[in-house]
């Protein structure tokens, strides 16, 4: 391994380790890699960080972040002017990253006129403090240091470690300044000169009802008295450990006394013994469990360290001047920190449904299909005379269907089909029985929203008599549905129809196959279904997420339908509504979603294959 | 759709065997119906509408017999005659001329099978009935009546009787008036001098169809011959809904009687159990099927769908049974043959034509401006082409005169189609208040310009420096790439717009769309607050004006 290989980040890990002797955690080494001259002022704000980033989760109140502005600015001196916004950029990096995440930080007032509204990278405004404030070797982060160590394990240059480690520190603050139970129980002993009987105990010692049987337990179990029965009374006698106890503390007491001095000690600068016994105390301390990282030098990194390292000057960014004076060849520039944070990217994008909606073209074109496209506004009698909907068919209701004002009617088509779908209404056309009732023109001319693209197919075929016909459509349908998270009054259909010399049910099996298999849908099967201008009629399936879920619907159009136009071939026909697709596929759960465009999600949302 | 909610097991004892329930409900969906729900005691199934002889546990069980070869052909119905006789009287001619009416004696009526009728009554109302306008039903104990019986109009006030669910006399009038279903179903007899009532040999009224039967004749437990009437507008469905009742009755087991209805011009007998011959040619069948079968295999098929039927040569002959109303044609005979040879069967055949695919230009064309302007970093959006006439008021109207205007819009939102995109942009501007700017979107979709389908192209950049200049660097970027030859802007005023920074795109002096800083009114009317630069193209007319103007093939 050499040294020109290492990053300055690196050098700087192995230049602390050194001087902590080999071993020690990311903080340790941030420590040691301040010189000492800015030590107080960088590790002031490095503290403030750390324990804003200890308190995970929780946004840092406004007085944390002035007091961090504060240290940092003091910190830039009279430049400070200059690094405001830079000062902001380390705020953001290093005490909120979270934010940056989830691009909140501009609800935050004071904090957003400090950041601005892009928040790049941090290390620019440090590295420019480090060159007013001679805190060169200080650059680094936690981060820095663990990505700096990622790499020199990777080099087998140190081992990274980790263990948890745990603090003790009194419960209660009250329990530094007074005796234990044991000790008051002595003091009222010597008082009584040596002797008292059980019951005396809790009132000469004031000793509430609960510690007067744990002082006399822990009197016993340290020696200092003896138990004994005279009479019907229990008598307490002092022995001669008591008395010595009277002239010194114990352990014990020695350790709660560290405690209330200096707070939380770590378990390691812990009597195993005396822990123990003060951990068997009910509510006298309390422990914090906290996962301790370790940076090791290996015994590889020994030359290396041994040799000198020294921090060389690099450049951080390739300039235009660099590649023409040619600067390039005698310049380092550092290694690109993988773990740095890079604001996301958002481009102009397919809206989803579109994207769908591209697919399906695609599909159908390559299978030979050339698309149509009729108006929204039809007359009822292309919407659903044509299509052998008797008009009082439910789904002719106002209930169902969107009525139009304006334009209110539509006249009728000119040709003498007109005459013959009135036939196949009322008496039946060929060899159907007809639905038998009176059928009126009037009705026939109501203009309504179309309600299935099925009013594209008819229009074309009633122009298109002759096989082959392979049209497709894919247009918005209306339906007068109340919206709510799993309907709209307006939905996305697709439909297709193939008209051949033999068409048959099996052929239009082998078409939904192939069409399905393109779309993704390996697996599908078919079961009879109804539909009232198609006969016979199905409805596709397929395997997905592990159960049968329906795709859409299929059939033969009836010959009710085709007759009136001459037409002699049979028709297949097939179509599907695509947003309860889209959901699944969008994982979306409410189908409003689909129209809303909220641009988060539109700028999130992968694109589909 | 109709849901029946079905007793697993009244079901396997009206099957007579003892059919695992795993058996039945992957045997149901092949009738053509969707299991909604399974449990272990009941299932509950939604059948299509062309089916009401399915809306009966009694009907699936008849159906499931022929499937799992319990029983085959068309199911037998006993019919002799009563002897009593119902006389149409011309009054009911204009209000409601029909009427059929049958006899099923002997009828073992307990509480589940009253309420699968109630059930079945409700389900035939609703769909073949068209809820009560063309066939309604009702359904009498016959023990306190006495033959013959009347059909005849009478005046709101002539009579008066108790009506079920109540216990005091109403006339015919008070009973639209005060009678929840009366209330329910008034507009049916509006309008007509008189309502049709049946009575009996004593002037006893039966029923005052469609609205509500008497207390007289209400079926209990006790109940043992039934006579059902059916009334209404079309004597088809009115037979298809006698005899789907007949036939449920009979399953149950009792006899079924005739009963001879007399109209002033002729006399016919009811039920009409007949089963309707139909005729075809096997090979066509197959052929629409597209799968091979045996006259045996395919007799067969026919026989479990529970048809009669004979196969000589290539033709066959099928007797339907008389429940079926929704065999119209001999391709409904080759739907439930198909059913029968098991859809699962089917093979997948190729297409065997030659065509080849293309798409519309306007598609194209769409395509390329997609392409160009997410190139320019625009996020795609789509929105609802439904509308309402508030919104669109404002929008640019290109010579459009007329909104395309809903008679019974089902919310206020919606009470139109929209004529442009721009409204819809803002809208959605509006529901992404929150998110970050700049916003760049656009929307390549369709409006309804004088009810006519129109492709636009709009988008809106939304940010503290929006300014016409991005707006026209962007619509000459997108005129160039599109290739549409030298465009201009001509001053414009539009509602929308400022005054002053709103202009026509010409292409060509072709009027292909316009472009505009938002009005400030119009921004802080979506509660925005931030410049918006807007434009929208008419795509079908520029693809229009392209072909017509700029044929690249003679270049």
């Amino acid at each position: 391994m050499n040294a020109e290989e290492l990053s300055n980040a690196e050098r700087r890990v192995l230049m602390a380790l050194s001087k902590l002797g080999g071993t020690g955690t990311p903080w340790d080494i941030i420590r040691s890699s301040v010189p000492e001259k800015v030590a107080p002022q960088v590790n002031a704000i490095r503290e403030s960080v750390e324990r804003l980033m200890a308190s995970t989760g929780k946004m840092p109140d406004e007085r944390e972040v002035n007091e961090l502005v504060r240290a940092l600015l003091a910190l830039a001196g009279d430049k400070k002017d200059d690094y405001r916004a830079d000062i902001a950029k380390v705020l953001a990096t290093y005490c909120f990253p979270k934010w940056l995440d989830v691009e909140v930080p501009l609800q935050r007032k004071g904090f957003a006129e400090l950041a601005g509204e892009t928040l790049p990278l941090a290390n620019s405004a440090l590295l420019k403090l480090s060159s007013e404030g001679d805190v060169s070797s200080t650059l680094l982060s936690q981060v820095e240091v663990m990505n700096a160590s990622s790499w020199l394990q990777s080099k087998g240059l140190v081992i990274l470690s980790e263990n948890l480690e745990k603090k003790y520190s009194l419960a209660r603050k009250q329990a530094g300044e007074s005796d234990l139970p044991e000790r008051k129980a002595l003091k009222a002993l010597q008082k009584k000169r040596g002797k008292m009987t059980m019951a005396d105990l809790a009132d000469a010692a004031k000793l509430s009802k609960n510690d007067a049987p744990i002082a006399v337990g822990w009197l016993k179990r340290k020696g200092w008295a003896s138990i004994s029965k005279v009479g019907g009374d229990t008598v307490l006698e002092m022995t001669q450990d008591g008395r010595d106890a009277l002239e010194r503390k114990g352990k014990d007491e020695e350790t709660i006394a560290r405690f209330a001095a200096e707070g939380e000690i770590h378990e390691r600068d812990l009597d195993e013994y005396v822990l123990k016994q003060l951990l068997s105390r009910q509510d006298l301390l309390k422990v914090r469990e906290q996962v301790m990282r370790w940076v090791s030098r290996t015994p590889a990194a020994d030359p290396l360290t041994a040799a000198g390292l020294e921090i060389t000057p690099e450049e951080t960014q390739l300039t235009p001047a660099h590649i023409t004076s040619g600067s390039w060849k005698e310049t380092r520039y550092r290694p690109y920190d993988l773990g740095t944070f890079a604001p996301p990217a958002h481009g102009g994008k397919r809206h989803p449904m579109m994207q769908m909606i591209a697919k399906v073209r695609g599909i159908f074109v390559s299978m030979g299909f050339t698309e149509v496209e009729f108006d929204y506004v039809q007359p009822t009698f292309w919407n659903m005379d044509a299509l052998f909907t008797p008009q009082d068919h439910p789904a002719r209701d106002m209930q169902d269907t969107f009525y139009l004002s304006q334009p209110d009617k539509i006249p009728l088509p000119q040709g003498d089909f007109v005459a013959k779908v009135r036939q196949a209404h009322e008496k039946g056309i060929g060899e159907s029985r007809g639905w038998d009732y009176r059928w009126s023109e009037a009705e026939a001319t109501r203009a309504v929203l179309r309600t299935h693209t099925t009013v594209n197919s008819i229009r074309y075929l009633s122009q298109h008599t002759e096989p082959p016909v392979r049209i497709f459509t894919i247009g918005r349908v209306f339906r007068r549905e109340a919206t709510d998270a799993r309907h709209l009054a307006e939905f996305q259909m697709v439909e297709g129809i193939a008209m051949e010399k033999d068409a048959s049910l099996a052929m239009l099996k082998g078409i939904l196959t192939e069409y399905y298999r393109k779309a993704g849908f390996e697996k599908i099967r078919i079961r009879p279904s109804y539909f009232p201008y198609t006969e016979p009629s199905l409805e596709v399936e397929t395997f997905y997420n592990g159960r049968w879920m329906e795709l859409g619907g299929a059939g033969m159009f009836r010959p009710e339908v085709l007759e009136p136009f001459g037409i002699k071939h049979p028709v297949m026909a097939w179509g599907q509504g695509l947003e309860r697709l889209a959901m699944l596929l969008f994982k979306v759960d409410d189908i409003r979603k689909l129209y809303l465009s909220d641009v988060d999600w539109l700028r999130e949302a992968p694109m589909m294959r | 759709m109709p849901v029946i909610e079905i007793d697993v097991r009244d079901l396997k004892s009206l099957l007579g065997k003892d059919v695992s329930l795993e058996r039945i409900t992957e045997a149901i969906p092949l009738m053509g119906a969707e299991m909604e729900e399974v449990g272990d005691t009941k299932i509950r199934v939604e059948f299509f509408p062309n089916r009401p002889d399915l809306y009966s546990v009694e009907g699936v069980a008849r159906a499931l017999k022929g499937l799992l070869g319990l029983e085959k052909g068309a199911p037998d119905c006993p019919c002799s005659p009563s002897g009593i006789d119902v006389k149409v009287d011309p009054s009911v001619n204009d209000v409601r001329p029909f009427i059929v009416c049958g006899v099923v004696k002997n009828v073992g009526v307990s509480d589940p099978l009253i309420r699968s009728l109630m059930d079945l009554q409700e389900k035939l109302h609703l769909t073949l009935g068209r809820k009560r306008r063309k066939v309604a039903i009702g359904v009498h104990d016959m023990a306190r009546l006495k033959a013959p019986f009347v059909y005849r109009g009478a005046a709101p006030d002539e009579v008066r009787f108790v009506p079920l669910g109540k216990s005091e006399a109403m006339s015919l009038h008070e009973i639209l008036q005060r009678h929840e279903k009366g209330v329910d179903y008034a507009s049916i007899l509006a309008g007509f001098p008189r309502y049709p009532v049946i009575e009996d040999a004593n002037g006893q009224v039966l029923s005052f169809p469609p609205i509500i039967n008497g207390t007289l004749t209400e079926v209990n437990e006790s109940t043992r011959d039934i006579f059902l009437d059916v009334t209404g507008t079309n004597m088809r469905a009115l037979d298809v809904a006698l005899n789907v009742l007949t036939y449920v009755l009979k399953d149950r087991g009792g006899s079924v009687e005739s009963v001879n209805v007399s109209y002033p011009d002729r006399a016919i007998v009811r039920p009409d159990l007949s089963t309707p011959e139909m005729r075809l040619s096997l090979p066509w069948a197959l052929g629409i099927i597209g799968m091979h079968a045996d006259a045996r295999a395919a007799q067969n098929a026919l026989e479990r769908m529970r048809y009669g039927a004979e196969i000589q040569g290539d033709e066959i002959t099928v007797w339907i049974p008389p429940y079926r109303s929704d065999i119209l044609h001999p391709i409904d005979i080759v739907e439930d043959l198909a059913i029968g040879l098991g859809y699962g069967r089917l093979p997948s055949l190729l297409l065997t034509a030659s065509t080849f695919g293309s798409v519309r230009g306007i598609e194209q064309l769409s395509d390329m401006a997609v392409a160009a302007l997410i190139g320019y970093g625009y996020l795609e959006v789509t929105t609802l082409t439904l509308s309402n006439e508030i919104e669109q008021a404002r929008a640019p109207r290109f010579g459009c005169n007329a909104l395309t205007k809903i008679t019974n819009p089902a919310s206020e939102e919606s009470d139109c189609l929209r004529i442009s995109l721009l409204p819809s942009l803002m809208g959605v501007l509006k529901g992404n208040k929150h998110r970050h700017l700049p916003q760049r979107l656009f929307e390549v979709g369709d409006v309804a310009r004088d009810h006519l389908n129109t492709r636009l192209c709009a988008g809106v950049s939304m940010h503290p420096e929006a300014s016409f200049t991005e707006g026209k660097a962007l619509v000459l970027g997108l005129a160039r790439d599109l290739g549409l030859g030298p465009m201009e802007l001509k001053k414009r005023s539009e509602p929308m717009f400022m005054d002053g920074r709103c202009a026509s795109i010409l292409v060509s002096g072709f009027e292909a769309g316009v472009i505009g800083e938002a009005n400030p009114e119009v921004i802080s009317g979506y509660g925005l607050s931030n410049p918006i630069v807007a434009f929208e193209l008419d795509l079908s007319g520029v693809n229009k004006f392209i072909s017509k103007h700029m044929d690249t093939s003679k270049t």
